[in-house]
């Protein structure tokens, strides 16, 4: 969508992109997606949500919102916060990490289905 | 997707839990063939009518049309064909191509959700749990 229309019009017609996202829908509501695992990330790189958030571009209190609906829907925690979880240090379990280790290793599976489709699409000519 | 209410210890889930997802496919302006739009093919095609299709999915004309107006634009050929007058009055109906979209996606649509199931399967395999 960064292109202008005249730019677009003057693009080559083959451009086709295969997209997906997925996601593992807890008791609740959503348990681990994209943004949650990214989240997961920035804490084991940081060692704090607040700075977590930050480099996520987003509110410490949807932050703590996100690791609140992990750990709730959870039987044993992804993230440990202390109480003041503010200045405090955030660290992931063994459960946050493998559940890193899940989604990105299913991401790059993901990822190789979505352009062995796209070659097949290019075939169509459509 | 199945397999609901099996327990995925080493990530601390033991309550139901779904695998989800949803695939498309963008094309020059983004979206080119979605979910929505493909259904709105489906519909244009039982009932002949952009009108009545639209309706069936409670959405506005409109809507409908930006959608049809926005795959003809990104497609080589246009998906529908809306014919004025005539014998029977004029319609719309898919084209080859649309035909063919159709036919695309949920291909593509297919591969997702086979690739989601085994991806339980192996969550659960590595977790003990027989699926």
């Amino acid at each position: 969508m960064k292109q202008s229309k005249k730019d677009m019009n003057n693009a080559s017609r083959k451009v086709r992109e295969c997209k997906g996202l997925f996601w593992i829908d807890g008791p609740e509501e959503l348990f681990l997606g994209k943004g949650r695992v990214t989240l997961l990330e920035k804490i084991r790189e940081h060692g704090s949500l607040a700075k977590a958030a930050r480099a996520m571009g987003i509110t410490y209190r949807h932050a703590t919102e996100f690791v609140e609906s992990m750990n709730r829907q959870a039987t044993r925690p992804l993230v440990v916060v202390p109480e003041d979880g503010r200045s405090g240090r955030a660290t992931l379990t063994a459960e946050g990490r493998m559940a890193i280790r899940f989604y990105r290793k299913y991401s790059e599976q993901f990822n190789k289905l979505l352009m062995r489709i796209e070659e097949n699409i290019e075939e169509l000519k459509l | 997707m199945g397999h609901k209410k099996k327990s995925i210890e080493n990530m601390g889930v033991s309550q139901p839990y779904n695998f989800r997802g949803h695939v498309w496919i963008d094309g020059t302006e983004g979206t080119f063939i979605g979910y929505g739009r493909v259904i709105l093919l489906e519909r244009i095609r039982e009932y002949g009518s952009i009108t009545k299709a639209a309706k069936s999915m409670k959405m506005s004309y409109k809507h409908a049309w930006d959608l049809i107006d926005s795959m003809n634009r990104q497609a080589p050929k246009p998906f529908i064909e809306t014919s004025t007058g005539g014998r029977g009055g004029g319609g719309t109906r898919l084209t080859e191509d649309g035909e063919k979209a159709i036919k695309m996606f949920w291909e593509f649509h297919a591969a997702f959700q086979v690739f989601v199931v085994q991806q339980e399967k192996d969550i659960l395999a590595a977790n003990g749990v027989k699926s």
